[in-house]
């Protein structure tokens, strides 16, 4: 069975087995992976990175379970499912999600594209004015209220609010113009 | 366009972002249907510009240091799994150890010395277990005893699915003696003297002994996953752990004893496996017989289970010679039992103790033939006794407080 493997995954396999690849090797297999839960999960905002990092350990640690009679990618697709479902239960209960609705392989971004993206994305944050800038980490990246961020600020709720709302268009208008 | 108008647009953001980290994600239409005209180019491009950041502007940092972390954790493995096969090569009999304590024995194949063997005697009382017994605590003592019992539940239930979760283990009957080898515990059967089950942890490697006089595979299963409990949640307190079931409900029943028990239920019986309502009905010998069958487990573990789950009052009394031996009650339940007293005469229990293993006896009678303490103060309160003889000579019995 462990013919129908693409070449890519049987040369994983091999290596995860014989426990003789090297940092490059997991930095690849552990990207793969947190693709996977980015372009399945987009909607519920998880660290992927984390998550895929615990996913690619369990595979390793559980690699000799593995029959060969699925591909190799879908197997470790069911352990990321479980990590990510559990991760759900924990954090935000009541979610249902089943593996059939879930994509089969990431489509197909390469690294390349992925990183021009993250170039984009790091300009368009670059792009907005000091104030603009500083809203809008603290309102996405660390979940401040505008209460919060005002007294940060030292701005009024409303004008975090309007700032908010002007950062993240200016960063849309951004993307739309150069998103590759 | 208005100041109101925009701070309409700006709260709709919020509302779009709010969804996204609840994971209840709001569709983009259905916001700008409900945004003043004049802002829903604005709010669009807004959700577009915060959806990218979402996906695209992640730490490459913190990405590097999950990569280094994980691979660290790989080498780190490799180690335990290294000392494991090295202990497992040490071909050692139990006779080979001059002593009889077992873990001089588990210590020598670990490679370790005896004198490093930590065991704390047993602590005797002071458990917050010999609280459902005439005197052992106030009402609310007994209340925040067993509050705080249900927390430790709680978290030992999430530790054992995060456990199988990590052994890939996603079906009943859980296989415990792969959770232990996962965990890089050894396992092996000795004829072991007065002890059913013992551990010694080594660094992050350890080893489990089962007593060969164990007859019944349940009960071998649940020895392990009890060693599996006391290496999970109590090897930072020491490193040597025997155990001997029969303390249950003894005075030698410690907090770490029950936890380790606790743990055992909740690997063996987790969660995720049992059915959606769990605990909605009412606990029958047809559900615990079930249970035995799917699980691989004593009717005693199923029952512990059914009753700490349920959401009924209810309770298992366990006798034998027609005195009460310990009793499991459900967290619903506001009552103490009567342990080391005399069986009700007017009990099932008290019927089926000179009747042949296997007789079955169903009765309702006032709660007083069992039970005292606060469920009393209610008018008129019945339960509901089923009970069994089993072949061991304990009658095992069911009660559920009549509603």
């Amino acid at each position: 069975m462990e013919g129908n493997q693409d070449d890519s995954d049987l040369g994983l396999l091999a290596q995860l087995r014989s426990d003789t690849f090297d940092l490059a090797t997991w930095d690849r297999f552990v990207r793969r992976i947190e693709r996977w839960i980015d372009q399945n999960f987009e909607w519920a905002n998880l660290d992927s990175a984390n998550l895929a990092g615990e996913a690619a350990l369990i595979a390793y640690q559980n690699v000799g379970q593995f029959r060969g009679d699925s591909r190799f990618f879908r197997w470790v697709r069911t352990i990321t499912f479980r990590v990510v479902y559990r991760h759900l239960q924990k954090n935000k209960p009541g979610i249902v999600i089943t593996f059939d609705d879930l994509m089969e392989e990431p489509a197909g971004e390469d690294e390349s594209v992925m990183a021009w993206k993250r170039l984009v994305a790091e300009e368009a944050l670059q792009n907005l004015t000091e104030q603009e800038r500083q809203v809008f980490i603290l309102r996405k990246q660390d979940g401040m209220d505008h209460r919060e961020i005002a007294a940060r600020l030292e701005i009024s709720e409303n004008a975090s609010r309007l700032t908010w709302t002007r950062a993240a268009e200016k960063i849309g208008r951004f993307v739309q113009d150069n998103d590759p | 366009m208005s100041r109101d108008e925009e701070l309409r647009a700006s709260a709709l953001l919020d509302e779009y972002v709010k969804g996204a980290v609840r994971g209840q994600p709001i569709a983009v239409q259905a916001l700008l249907e409900r945004c003043p005209r004049s802002q829903r180019d604005r709010l669009q491009l807004a959700c577009g510009g915060v959806d990218y950041m979402v996906h695209h502007l992640y730490s490459e940092q913190e990405r590097e240091e999950v990569v280094q972390r994980t691979f660290q954790q790989i080498q780190e493995m490799r180690r335990k799994r290294q000392a494991l096969a090295d202990a497992e090569a040490r071909e050692l009999t139990y006779d080979a150890v001059p002593s009889d304590r077992p873990g001089d024995y588990l210590a020598a194949i670990l490679g370790m010395a005896s004198e490093q063997l930590h065991q704390n005697p047993p602590a005797l009382g002071g458990s917050t277990v010999n609280t459902w017994h005439r005197g052992g605590h106030s009402g609310d003592e007994w209340r925040i005893a067993e509050a705080k019992v249900q927390v430790v539940e709680q978290v030992i239930a999430d530790q054992a699915e995060d456990l199988l979760m990590r052994a890939l283990i996603n079906s009943p009957p859980v296989d415990v003696y792969a959770v232990a080898r996962h965990l890089c515990l050894f396992v092996k059967e000795t004829p072991l003297r007065n002890v059913d089950g013992c551990l010694v942890v080594h660094g992050d490697v350890g080893g489990i002994l089962i007593s060969k006089h164990i007859t019944n595979s349940q009960r071998k299963r649940f020895t392990c996953a009890h060693e599996i409990g006391h290496f999970i949640r109590h090897r930072h307190l020491r490193n040597y752990f025997t155990d001997e079931m029969s303390h249950w409900g003894s005075l030698l029943y410690t907090e770490t004893e029950q936890e380790a028990d606790t743990f055992a239920a909740m690997l063996l019986l987790p969660p995720t496996f049992l059915p959606a309502k769990f605990g909605q009905e009412k606990p029958t010998w047809e559900q615990a017989d079930h249970l035995v069958e799917t699980f691989d487990v004593s009717l005693t573990a199923a029952i512990r289970r059914m009753i700490r789950a349920s959401h009924w009052r209810c309770a298992l009394m366990v006798a034998k010679d027609g005195h009460l031996e310990y009793s499991v009650r459900s967290p619903e339940l506001d009552a103490y039992d009567r342990r080391g007293a005399r069986v009700h005469e007017t009990t099932a229990s008290a019927h089926l103790n000179y009747a042949e293993a296997g007789e079955e006896a169903m009765i309702e009678l006032p709660a007083k033939a069992w039970l005292e303490g606060p469920l009393l103060d209610e008018e008129d309160v019945w339960v509901r006794e089923d009970s069994r003889r089993l072949q061991n000579g304990y009658v095992y019995s069911l009660l559920t407080v009549i509603e």
